[in-house]
């Protein structure tokens, strides 16, 4: 899978009669397939950066590039998971996952499979023909991460996918994530405001500033991960972890700072 | 892409907007005036609608004078509006809020609601005769039901919290009805009234069709038997003036009482 | 349901329905007024006198027609008027909801249009098409037209942002986003237009009958009100609302399905 570069990305708004900058001025290089978080205040501009890397919208200036190759629109090799799942209600789960498919010319066969494939391997064999309102939050989510993956993209982006369902939920979905992750592989630009997801997630975890947005830190979570086999045990463990809560508290300080009115 | 900015999109709007509406304008007097491409009989041009609205401001058309004509429709409107309303709203609320009496009239109201007002007008001839008075009862017919309809539905979509917390600091019955039910379901009540005023004026235009010798409706209805469009036009365009400023006042006196209540909504 | 005890054990029955109480003050009101003379019999017939007279008309003609045979013309001409006007404002709010530059040339014109209450037509209608169908088909458009425009219109922009952004990055083609996309996410708002429509139909369909045409259930109660038997009057009354009752019952029904198969309700 592929890199994405963020090369002196600025994002402006016409507000009313004036203007806002969400983005001032970002550069940054995720390597590929690397698990990539990135966690700010609210208002920091980090949806807007995601849907920047999706085509959704355009930078005022600066450029981004996802294996070397500008973005100029919306395209299935960078997918995209909404935080409210999006999945299309009067389409079953099949239908939703088979959609992209169906858009690139996959062929019949293949894409039974690959969509049989993905329900099985979300957990959702059996809950194929139903519609998302006959589904539960957590199994629309699930859908909506098929749908993604199927169309086999070069950078999964997820925006905030796991904000809209209840605390517990959030903790399975996001121990399923890393199990998910750590078998398909690739590129993952995951944003979030909640630091306990980006510690546990992240490769590498970008902290943002307040609005007008810009890079305040970046960490590498690789080391510390690998060495204390994060991604093998039970989320549970993971968060009572010294380390873990070490540099949870390290990420909350650096955004606390930018909370203060 | 460079976005256009919201003030230079409502200026556009409204640019075009009225550059159609000249357009408009410029093809019917080329239709009826210049070019006759429409018999005289079918569309009045705007020149004789100008005259006709002038000339009328004085000079009786059909027995009264165009402001005499308004007035006429204006108050057989108001007074079933009015009368529609203070019977609409007490109903409303009451079958909201008790359910012994919504249950038991429920059935009944939305049994007679299905027949349409208009329909009750050759019975309210019957009654009343031709004037002022089955007039005023087909509108008042017509505007109980979105009065009645939206306090019922205001009055049952209160908060129930809200209503706990007037409970737990004192409020009881009548109180609690006038002092948190009430201003809750105020800006649903409105919405019904605006709704009442709204099929008052369609229904008054209505019901002076068939059975008047007084207003908008009878003016058209004797332009109609004359054979002159100027004098139709001329009635639908004050019919749908009044009518927009009705609402539109409405509109305002609604933000003026309620909104200030609550905060803007974006 | 509430019931209410009552002791009427010699009838089978030992309580009644909350809901049926008003009827029957009213039946028992009603008779009283006609039988102590405080109404006289010319303006209200007896409640019985309605009963028999409704179901003699189903097959002795009145007015030229039996009931069924005028329910008939009405509900045929509603259909058409519907049908038009329908066909009409569901592609053409489509349109302006998606094509911004249509919408501001049309939506001038429409917004004021849209004040004049569809029986103002009427004359208009008279004088271009005659005493006939199509008079009545136009009048019932001008009542179809406004709110199905105006919720397809609404449904198309409200589509949310959300799915339109998830079609684009799954390289959605514009017929499969129109198609799969955009018209069911907009349809359960445009389903709700077109039942509010129909109801409207119904309204001005009556609206025009009573002055527009020769046949058709506004016209039995016309004829009833000039030859003075209001049983007639009521009676036709009873018809229109069964009907209308009908319409509404049968478009809700509808709209429930629509919603069931876009998956848009539990």
């Amino acid at each position: 899978m592929s890199s994405v570069q963020f090369r002196s990305v600025v994002k402006r708004f016409a507000v009313g009669d004036g203007e806002l900058t969400a983005i001032d001025g970002i550069s940054l290089t995720v390597p590929g397939d690397t698990f990539a978080v990135i966690v700010g205040p609210s208002g920091c501009g980090k949806s807007t950066l995601l849907h920047m890397v999706a085509g959704l919208e355009l930078p005022s200036s600066g450029e981004i590039l996802v294996g070397d190759k500008r973005v100029t629109g919306p395209a299935p090799d960078r997918a995209v998971v909404f935080q409210k799942f999006a999945l299309f209600p009067w389409k079953t789960a099949r239908e939703n996952i088979a959609f992209g498919l169906r858009n690139l010319g996959v062929p019949p066969a293949e894409r039974e499979a690959t969509v049989h494939h993905y329900l099985e391997l979300m957990g959702l064999e059996g809950f194929g023909d139903r519609f998302p309102h006959q589904l539960s939050g957590g199994m629309q989510q699930r859908v909506a991460i098929a749908r993604a993956y199927a169309v086999r993209p070069r950078v999964l982006l997820m925006d905030e996918p796991f904000a809209a369902l209840d605390a517990q939920l959030r903790v399975v979905l996001q121990e399923n994530l890393v199990q998910l992750w750590t078998r398909e592989g690739g590129t993952v630009l995951f944003i979030t405001h909640s630091v306990d997801e980006a510690v546990y997630l992240a490769d590498d975890l970008v902290v943002m500033t307040r609005r007008p947005g810009r890079i305040k830190r970046v960490l590498d979570l690789r080391e510390v991960s690998a060495r204390l086999g994060w991604r093998k045990r039970p989320i549970e463990e993971v968060m009572q972890d010294p380390e873990y809560l070490h540099l949870k508290a390290e990420v909350w300080r650096n955004i606390k700072e930018e909370l203060a009115p | 892409m460079p976005f256009p900015s919201p003030r230079l999109r409502r200026h556009a709007r409204l640019v075009v907007g009225a550059l159609s509406l000249l357009c408009v304008l410029l093809l019917w007097q080329m239709a009826t005036a210049w070019f006759g491409w429409v018999k005289p009989l079918f569309l009045a041009s705007p020149a004789t609608l100008w005259e006709a609205f002038s000339t009328s401001l004085r000079e009786p058309y059909g027995g009264a004078t165009l402001p005499e004509h308004v007035l006429v429709s204006l108050q057989e409107v108001l007074t079933g509006f009015v009368c529609g309303v203070a019977v609409g709203i007490p109903l409303g609320v009451s079958m909201g809020w008790s359910p012994t009496i919504g249950r038991t009239m429920s059935p009944f109201f939305n049994t007679v609601r299905q027949i349409p007002p208009l329909a009750w007008v050759p019975l309210a001839v019957v009654w009343f005769g031709i004037g002022f008075a089955p007039k005023a009862f087909v509108i008042f017919i017509a505007a109980v039901v979105p009065s009645t309809i939206n306090a019922f539905v205001g009055v049952r979509m209160v908060d129930r919290d809200l209503l706990n917390a007037a409970r737990v600091f004192g409020a009881h019955g009548w109180r609690l009805v006038w002092q948190a039910v009430v201003p809750s379901a105020a800006p649903v009540m409105f919405t019904g009234v605006r709704l009442s005023l709204q099929i008052s004026w369609t229904t008054v235009v209505a019901a002076e069709l068939l059975a008047s010798s007084a207003g908008l409706g009878f003016m058209m209805v004797n332009a109609s038997r004359n054979l002159q469009p100027e004098f139709i036009m001329l009635s639908m365009a004050m019919i749908g003036i009044l009518g927009a400023l009705m609402t539109q006042g409405l509109e305002r006196l609604q933000h003026r009482l309620i909104s200030w209540q609550e905060p803007p909504r974006e | 349901m509430s019931r209410l005890r009552l002791p009427l054990g010699v009838l089978g029955l030992r309580t009644l329905p909350l809901g049926v109480l008003p009827f029957l003050a009213l039946m028992f009101v009603w008779d009283l007024a006609v039988i102590t003379g405080w109404a006289p019999e010319s303006h209200i017939p007896r409640p019985w006198k309605v009963v028999t007279t409704f179901f003699e008309q189903l097959v002795v003609p009145f007015a030229g027609n039996t009931l069924p045979l005028d329910a008939a013309t009405s509900l045929g001409r509603w259909a058409t008027g519907f049908a038009l006007g329908a066909l009409i404002a569901v592609p053409l709010g489509l349109v302006m909801a998606w094509v911004r530059p249509i919408d501001y040339v049309v939506t001038p014109a429409f917004e004021i249009l849209r004040f004049i209450p569809p029986l103002a037509w009427v004359p208009f209608a008279i004088l271009w098409f005659g005493i006939g169908a199509q008079a009545s088909a136009f009048v019932i458009v001008t009542g179809v037209l406004p709110p199905v425009l105006i919720n397809t219109y609404f449904g198309a922009r409200a589509v949310p942002r959300a799915f339109v952004d998830a079609a684009r990055t799954l390289a959605t083609p514009a017929h499969r986003m129109f198609l799969e996309v955009l018209m069911p996410a907009a349809l359960p708002v445009v389903v709700g237009g077109i039942r509010i429509g129909a109801g409207l139909g119904w309204m001005s369909l009556i609206g025009s009958e009573l002055i527009a045409v020769r046949s058709g259930l506004g016209y039995k109660i016309v004829i009833g009100m000039q030859t003075f038997r209001p049983e007639f009057v009521i009676s036709g009354m009873v018809a229109i609302g069964l009907i209308g009752f009908a319409i509404d019952v049968t478009t809700r029904r509808l709209e429930r399905r629509v919603l069931l198969r876009l998956g848009q309700t539990a």
